[in-house]
């Protein structure tokens, strides 16, 4: 095959597959009955491809029940509705957000637990009951009044000295 | 309680007014649908399946599918995917028909002639399994019956321009590779 041959190949097989053939390929072929015989085998395979191409995917045919099977999985299906379906997923979401958030701060307060020593924590210990002792006039409550005395410190004649 | 889905689209006004009437969907699509799936598949019974399986999803979606021509691209887009992914993940059990035309009497003579075209069909499919994948996702979906390269073009994103040039291709790199 020459190089002209070659150069034509494509031209071919534009051709064979219905295109217009260019003025080129015209002239080639008026001179090279080898390239005209290649044009005509390549028009009879493009027939060929044409009437099997079809045949690949057009002659499946739905069964006749497959409306009513489509119909019946759609009802199985559809028993839960959207909105049914929608609620459901928001549910587990919320759920999985919550159980995400529940063991980060587990984790979190772990590590700050961890990191407290025993000594330091019994140093640090605290009855719960002094933080009602923590407000302004703690000090007062600490001592016991005298009879007589005010729990403030001032003492009642003070107070009620127009009462002498 | 749940009604049963033909009484609940029937009875179902929203539905109606919502979209194309489901029932009817299925009539006027099944077929396609079914053919771009057997184009990938080659298989009846794995292409009936996926195409059961876009009706389903067109079931879910089916109160914001208004426009008929919309709905058509999005089932054939639907079709070949799930073709598609199916193909993917049944290659090594790819079982191909062998029984079509099976139902009709023949003589020996037709026979052997049906058996050659067979083959030859066989034998086109896998050369067209063998295509690069633009080119062939085109020439699958413009197998089905009455696709045109608008169609095609709306299930791919492409303009009608692009599919009728990668069309043109496919079919000369098939061209080449026929003996």
């Amino acid at each position: 095959m020459s190089t002209a041959c070659t150069e034509q190949r494509e031209r071919l097989l534009d051709a064979a597959l219905g295109q217009q053939p260019p003025v080129e390929l015209l002239a080639h072929l008026r001179s090279c009955p080898r390239c005209a015989a290649a044009l005509a085998e390549l028009r009879g395979r493009s027939e060929r491809l044409n009437s099997l191409l079809p045949l690949v995917a057009q002659h499946a045919e739905p069964s006749p029940d497959f409306r009513a099977r489509v119909l019946s999985a759609a009802d199985r299906r559809g028993s839960k509705s959207p909105l049914f379906r929608r609620w459901a997923l928001a549910g587990f979401a919320a759920a999985c957000v919550a159980v995400a958030a529940w063991l980060t701060y587990a984790e979190i307060d772990g590590r700050r637990e961890a990191r407290v020593v025993p000594v330091e924590r019994i140093a640090h210990w605290r009855a719960p009951s002094d933080v009602f002792l923590e407000v302004a006039g703690a000090q007062n409550l600490r001592t016991i009044p005298r009879l007589g005395q005010s729990i403030v410190s001032v003492s009642v004649t003070q107070t009620t000295g127009g009462l002498k | 309680m749940t009604r049963p889905f033909a009484a609940a689209v029937s009875a179902d006004q929203n539905w109606r007014s919502a979209g194309p009437d489901f029932n009817r969907l299925i009539a006027e699509n099944q077929r396609r649908v079914l053919q771009i799936a057997y184009g990938v598949l080659g298989n009846t019974a794995d292409a009936e399946e996926v195409a059961q399986e876009t009706f389903l999803r067109a079931f879910r979606k089916f109160p914001s599918l208004r426009e008929p021509e919309r709905v058509k691209a999005w089932l054939n887009r639907i079709a070949f995917r799930l073709a598609l992914n199916r193909q993917r993940a049944s290659r090594r059990r790819a079982v191909r028909d062998t029984t079509w035309h099976g139902d009709q009497p023949a003589s020996t003579g037709d026979e052997a002639a049906r058996a050659n075209e067979r083959l030859l069909v066989e034998q086109l499919r896998e050369q067209i399994a063998a295509l690069p994948e633009r080119l062939r996702d085109v020439l699958q979906l413009s197998l089905a019956e009455g696709m045109s390269a608008g169609e095609v073009g709306a299930a791919l994103g492409l303009p009608a321009a692009t599919i009728r040039s990668r069309l043109h291709s496919a079919k000369k790199l098939l061209l080449e590779r026929m003996k």
